[in-house]
């Protein structure tokens, strides 16, 4: 707690321009983007039957009821996560950490610079997914009934809310498997997928503890049921308290893995 | 004031210790050389002054305040081991992201001054996989000392550098010590090159700290000396008192030591003339491998 409370915004902002230098000088970024043109683009074309570009973008409510549309924009936290999962991993491979953790004795600078990339590949991921969807959409045909700008424009916002802690989450995961690429990814897709979450709630539902099963809808996926295309105020308001209050406890996650383990 | 103080510093890894209760003390603006066998604990107790490696027991103090502190830790350079580089990265762009991480806010100048420093400028896109051993290990320290840092803290920084790049790295780090004040804890295998540019010296043993001495004390101890045998020393070496020009002199188990005293001719014909029979005269000379094997307690490889 002690770090968190001091934390110094240029070191911050140093290991941040690092970060952003290297993440926009390597390769894994743009094969990442071009899988947020290619996800779209697959589901346009290979999918059959009546389609509705809202529903790529989901947005129905019901945390286990919208299982299927609520994966098109979780997928991209799974890209978000596996450039985490990269970067991370490789900094401990190569030993450019030892550089990192002499620079930055606060674990959180190292924390929060990887979660402002995460949030900045979230946007641009999010950008990229929803601009090939409706462009392809449109010269293709299909129909796109938004049913109210406002309500899908908080929608996304509600998303990307919910993809910090998520990404925070998943640099936790990463330090924890930061010597194994494959497990690392195993446990950011069951996060990102949020099927413990669902798996759970359904279970709970069919045993008859209806109740006991909302509570996982302040889980971070389980929040997503909250976020949907009607406008809605309060939700965007439980959606920030469930955002902070995850944030925080992931970082602190993240922190205390860094302090308690050695680096090398 | 030191720039390094470690009081009572513990690393155990599963159980056994590769540190023990080790109290160090780095004067601020020396070259302090960590002597030590494979396995010592040099590496471990370097990683733990840097932040990689957690202490088990006892503490660490950089600049007189503790080494958890963010601030203090910032102005440290380090090569540990291996450089942390990327090998699909040039050694630009290496020193570029180093530049970048430690806050340099025009970053291209410092980058193309410390790739000259170490003699990488001429490497343009070559890669770092590409590199040989010694090259990489020159980025390595150029990595460790870009932005001015206070205090170095170099492990083996010179392995697989050919004697000119030793050279190099030997006159980089010493005008570095001379002309910004930077302090620097260098471990090495090549005690020679160590005792050209040390100022203090650190001798563990088994995870403890056997011995810290300057070079000045170590030097005293080292100096030089002209040994004798001879059947009656007391006698001899009254005489040669009387005749011989020397610093200082002493009978040590039957043997007589004359010190700075050069002229082995001249003690020679004054025994001859005064007629005491000789049974052997040496020169004595102790470097700082008979010194750190003489506390090692053997003929042990450093």
């Amino acid at each position: 707690m002690h770090d968190l409370l001091s934390i110094n915004l240029k070191r911050v902002r140093a290991l941040f321009r690092m970060d952003l230098h290297r993440m926009f000088h390597g390769k894994a970024f743009y094969v990442m983007v071009g899988i947020a043109v290619f996800i779209p683009v697959m589901m346009l074309t290979q999918m059959s039957g009546e389609k509705d570009i809202m529903m790529f973008i989901g947005g129905e409510g019901n945390m286990a009821g919208s299982f299927g549309a609520g994966m098109s924009l979780s997928m991209l936290n799974i890209l978000t996560g596996m450039l985490l999962s990269i970067y991370i991993g490789r900094e401990y491979t190569t030993g450019f950490v030892k550089n990192i953790i002499t620079a930055h004795a606060n674990k959180y600078d190292y924390i929060i610079s990887k979660g402002l990339i995460a949030l900045i590949c979230n946007v641009i991921f999010m950008a990229v997914y929803l601009v090939t969807l409706f462009a392809l959409g449109m010269i293709m045909g299909v129909s796109a009934e938004v049913p109210s700008i406002v309500g899908l424009a908080l929608y996304i916002l509600e998303k990307l809310l919910l993809s910090i802690p998520m990404s925070l989450l998943m640099i936790a995961i990463n330090l924890v498997f930061r010597h194994s690429f494959g497990w690392s990814i195993v446990f950011i897709c069951i996060a990102a997928t949020g099927i413990i979450p669902i798996s759970l709630q359904m279970g709970l539902s069919m045993l008859g503890f209806g109740s006991l099963a909302g509570v996982l809808n302040f889980t971070i996926s389980g929040a997503s049921s909250f976020a949907t295309l009607t406008p809605n105020i309060l939700s965007l308001f439980v959606i920030i308290g469930i955002t902070v209050v995850w944030s925080l406890l992931c970082s602190l996650a993240g922190d205390c893995l860094m302090n308690q383990r050695d680096v090398l | 004031m030191d720039a390094i103080t470690t009081k009572n510093l513990s690393k155990s890894f599963k159980g056994k210790y590769a540190v023990k209760s080790l109290d160090m003390h780095v004067p601020e603006g020396s070259i302090y050389g960590f002597i030590g066998e494979n396995g010592a604990g040099k590496s471990t107790t370097q990683k733990m002054i840097c932040g990689l490696l957690r202490p088990t027991d006892g503490e660490i103090q950089l600049f007189g305040r503790p080494a958890s502190d963010a601030e203090v830790h910032a102005r440290m350079g380090v090569l540990i081991e291996n450089p942390g580089v990327y090998m699909g990265w040039t050694a630009k762009e290496n020193l570029l992201l180093q530049a970048l991480n430690i806050g340099i806010e025009n970053p291209e100048k410092t980058v193309a001054e410390a790739l000259e420093a170490v003699g990488l400028s001429d490497t343009g896109k070559k890669k770092v996989k590409e590199f040989s051993l010694g090259m990489k290990q020159r980025l390595g320290i150029a990595a460790a000392f870009i932005g001015n840092p206070d205090l170095l803290i170099l492990d083996e920084p010179i392995n697989g550098l050919d004697p000119e790049g030793i050279r190099e790295i030997r006159q980089t780090l010493h005008r570095l010590n001379q002309e910004r004040n930077v302090t620097i804890l260098i471990s090495s295998h090549i005690l020679g090159e160590l005792s050209k540019i040390s100022t203090h010296y650190g001798i563990i043993k088994n995870g403890c700290m056997v011995k810290e001495i300057s070079a000045e004390n170590l030097s005293r101890e080292c100096r030089d000396y002209m040994r004798i045998r001879v059947a009656e020393p007391e006698k001899v070496l009254s005489c040669l008192r009387q005749h011989i020009e020397m610093d200082s002199s002493e009978i040590l188990d039957g043997e007589i030591h004359l010190f700075n005293a050069r002229d082995g001719a001249a003690v020679n014909q004054c025994m001859f003339l005064n007629g005491h029979v000789v049974s052997e005269i040496s020169f004595h000379q102790l470097d700082l491998e008979e010194y750190f094997m003489k506390l090692m307690g053997g003929e042990q490889s450093a």
